[in-house]
């Protein structure tokens, strides 16, 4: 069993880098507006119209689509230091059951999240200002993202119970804080 | 059952959920999420959550938190770290523990552009270890200076573990980053001395150098610095005077340090430009899920009253207000063993704040303390981060008893930064206050 879910949770991985990879890069175009933005209004007082509403409308979708990226590359962060000292299968039924319960707690917040994101798209909902956006896309994005952390919540609490070690903090250190 | 218990049984369960090995932003949605059904209704909990996702994510105030990270990854590929401690080694080099103290103010200024304790600490390890253990220096003294150094890249503006307290507590972000500058600048300063004097009174820590160089050589050195170290001050020059948003501020910092490391690396090929994105929106994910979740539980905890009731009972209680700051400061330093700083504020700000708040301190006066307290939890045995991230990152040269063995008078200089803001809370609030917004 663990030879099958390990393979699925890698493919899936693969899939969540390409989303890291999106968000990464309409992040990197931001800064080349905010830049822009700032330097015309600066020098040319002349603002790019629209920025504000711009950033606003990517913002969600680049941080909140990687959630699942980030769990597959082990960066949310936890406290080993007692699990650590703990029997191998106390760790396991431990590990199983906080990501179960994380799997669940996502699943809710996606739900929620949808009908926000549903109502916003049933009246047209739109941000304030000179350039008017849809105010959908934004609050979908809080719904997709958690979907997509919760099912990876899930192949991780099933490679736990058939035997994976939980979490493998530490394999990627350079990206934290 | 009261809503002060209901309050009082969730900070209990995210203790226990936090040390069981949940993951922390976890534990908090949960509680906070669990707490707000006790207490009102699923439609409040359910709507609650949607909306503080979307609206801590959809600010462009906020986004100053990605640029930021953009900016240190980029500092990270442009090798200004390397630049630093070499000019810094040329320049600082023949002092007492000469290069001990050019690690801690090339660390400082890298510190400045990468806002990443860890991130600032693993490259001087790389870096400065070798060169310091080649000269015959004491491994105490050179690792313990590494990991202290690392710490003052999230105190020196601009950095993003400063923001994350001002998303946390609604303070004024641009304050914040100025809070910082004159503190981190002291830090430094004190850091430096404690090398100095350690140095002068035990010579056979740190060999002198024999190396000269000439002022040519040492001019020659500032070549990439320089222009680097133009880039900080202007940017928090900017910021003073309201030139601009710390957004921008943080766009045009990730900008000219994307353009430098295009420059070192001569084209984007060295940048590898992809796995820096992919880097940098893991790490945005991981804070932002943090504090979205810290302020479900936040909400919760105001809901309950109990944060209300604790700060109102200790300030009701007859004792020196400084007494309750000092059970506050020894709380951050034991969390600060266990978790990193971005974790440590989401978990403890919901009652600490409203607590300091009530007490009558400034909001942005606290924000450097708890900063400091953060930084001091990770370098304090027996589980201080950095120190961890030196052993990992020096491949078996130090271990951490040397570190631990020389860590001790960074941990004085810490705490008497910390005395420091307290008797003298102007190091902190004299630049935001004198900003012009």
């Amino acid at each position: 069993m663990l030879t099958t879910i390990l393979p699925i949770r890698d493919v899936y991985g693969r899939v969540l880098s390409w989303i890291a990879q999106f968000a990464g890069s309409v992040l990197f175009l931001l800064m080349f507006l905010v830049c822009a933005n700032s330097l015309s209004r600066k020098l040319l007082n002349m603002p790019i119209q629209g920025t504000l509403e711009i950033t606003e409308f990517v913002m969600p979708i680049v941080i909140l689509l990687p959630l699942a990226y980030t769990q597959h590359r082990d960066g949310h962060i936890r406290v080993e230091l007692l699990t650590n000292r703990l029997q191998p299968r106390t760790v396991q039924i431990l590990g199983v059951a906080t990501l179960l319960i994380a799997a669940i707690l996502f699943a809710i917040f996606s739900y929620a999240a949808f009908s926000f994101g549903a109502r916003a798209w049933s009246v047209g909902e739109t941000s304030w200002g000179p350039l008017p956006l849809p105010i959908w896309p934004s609050k979908m994005a809080v719904s997709l993202g958690a979907a997509l952390l919760s099912l990876h919540f899930l192949l991780d609490a099933a490679a736990v119970a058939l035997g994976a070690p939980p979490g493998n903090a530490h394999r990627y250190p350079e990206a934290k804080i | 059952m009261s809503e002060l218990m209901i309050g009082g049984l969730g900070i209990s369960i995210l203790l226990v959920l936090i040390l069981v090995g949940m993951h922390i932003m976890v534990a908090l949605g949960l509680v906070g999420f669990a707490g707000m059904i006790a207490l009102a209704t699923i439609g409040a909990a359910t709507s609650g959550v949607s909306t503080i996702f979307y609206s801590i994510t959809a600010s462009f105030h906020f986004s100053v938190v990605p640029m930021f990270l953009l900016m240190g990854f980029f500092a990270m590929r442009a090798g200004l770290g390397e630049d630093l401690f070499n000019a810094a080694s040329k320049w600082l080099g023949r002092l007492p523990g000469g290069l001990a103290i050019a690690t801690t103010i090339g660390a400082a200024a890298f510190g400045a552009a990468s806002g990443s304790s860890v991130g600032t600490a693993t490259l001087f390890t790389k870096l400065a270890l070798p060169e310091m253990l080649k000269h015959g220096y004491d491994k105490g003294l050179a690792s313990a200076s590494i990991a202290i150094s690392g710490t003052l890249a999230v105190l020196i503006p601009p950095s993003a573990l400063v923001v994350v307290y001002g998303i946390l507590t609604d303070a004024s972000i641009g304050k914040l980053l100025m809070a910082g500058l004159i503190p981190g600048i002291l830090l430094t300063i004190m850091i430096c001395l404690a090398t100095l004097f350690r140095v002068m009174l035990n010579p056979s820590l740190a060999p002198k150098i024999q190396e000269r160089f000439t002022f040519r050589e040492k001019i020659w050195s500032l070549r990439m610095t320089g222009p680097l170290i133009l880039i900080i001050a202007s940017i928090i020059g900017g910021l003073y005077l309201g030139v601009f948003t710390p957004t921008e501020a943080g766009a045009i910092a990730a900008l000219v340090t994307f353009l430098m490391a295009m420059i070192r690396q001569r084209g984007l090929r060295g940048i590898q430009l992809r796995s820096v994105l992919r880097d940098t929106v893991q790490t945005t994910t991981m804070i932002f899920a943090i504090i979205v979740c810290a302020l479900l539980f936040s909400r919760f905890l105001a809901f309950s009253g109990l944060a209300e009731l604790v700060s109102d009972t200790l300030i009701g209680l007859d004792v020196n207000r400084w007494f309750i700051v000092l059970i506050i400061a020894l709380i951050y330093i034991v969390l600060g063993m266990l978790m990193d700083a971005p974790a440590l504020l989401a978990v403890t700000l919901p009652v600490t704040h409203p607590v300091m708040i009530g007490l009558g301190f400034d909001p942005i006066w606290f924000g450097v303390f708890v900063v400091v307290l953060a930084e001091l939890g990770a370098i304090t045995p027996p589980v201080g981060i950095n120190c961890f991230v030196v052993k990992g990152v020096s491949e078996g040269l130090v271990e951490l008893e040397d570190i631990f063995s020389g860590i001790l008078p960074y941990v004085f200089a810490c705490l008497l930064m910390l005395v420091m803001l307290c008797v003298f809370p102007g190091i902190a609030l004299y630049l935001p206050q004198a900003m012009s917004r």
